[in-house]
């Protein structure tokens, strides 16, 4: 259970080494997302999120 | 179950969960649009919407028992109730949230729901499928030939 989920799931990983370009194109994406939640927070402490239910 | 709010629609949505302490901490699935990421696969494109997690005004990753508890709740709930959904999540390898996921997977009672999940260069992309509702074997084949044709990333099982 260490190096893979439950028998629910299947976990992979790359044959081989991943490129230095597929790294750069993986981290991007990962920063990208960092932004979205910076933003997110942002809108949410200017009331831009509306709460709609509980 | 920790008290929440919500703003719930087709292309996002979000849940504020208020904490034990009183902080909040924003629980968002987003839909992926093409310029953000191109599956080239209108499996992936129309399904797939990205959870994530942040904290308003506290640093850290760690989450409490309880709103680790109500996350999955609300994770469960959506996974189980929108057609055709899958749920993707990225996270660096080996973190806090990593760990976390784990052990949701590790606990969950919920036969029906499927995990595939991809680890490459220190990071690992989990897509959460509900079988009773969203055809596995087609997305684990899309989901393959996008990281193959995005990134030249040809994925084998992890043994």
């Amino acid at each position: 259970m260490d190096n893979k989920f439950n028998n629910k799931g299947m976990s992979f990983v790359p044959k081989k080494e991943v490129s230095e370009e597929a790294k750069l194109k993986l981290n991007k994406l990962a920063e990208s997302k960092k932004e979205y939640l910076s933003k997110l927070v942002e809108d949410y402490r200017a009331g831009k999120l509306i709460h709609q239910k509980s | 179950m920790l008290q929440y709010t919500s703003n719930e629609g087709l292309d996002s949505s979000h849940f504020f969960i208020t904490t034990l302490a009183d902080n909040i901490c924003i629980l968002a699935f987003k839909k992926l649009e093409e310029e953000e990421i191109s599956f080239n696969n209108d499996l992936l494109q129309n399904n797939v919407m990205e959870m994530m997690v942040v904290k308003s005004g506290i640093i850290g990753e760690n989450f409490c028992k309880e709103l680790s508890k109500t996350i999955k709740v609300l994770f469960d709930r959506v996974l189980e109730e929108k057609p055709g959904l899958i749920i993707y999540i990225s996270v660096d390898e080996g973190s806090l949230k990593h760990q976390l996921i784990k052990r949701y997977v590790d606990n969950d009672v919920n036969d029906h729901f499927n995990i595939l999940s991809f680890k490459a260069a220190g990071k690992v992309f989990v897509f959460f499928l509900n079988s009773q509702k969203t055809n596995v074997v087609k997305s684990y084949v899309a989901l393959v030939n996008y990281f193959e044709d995005e990134y030249g990333i040809e994925f084998e099982e992890e043994f």
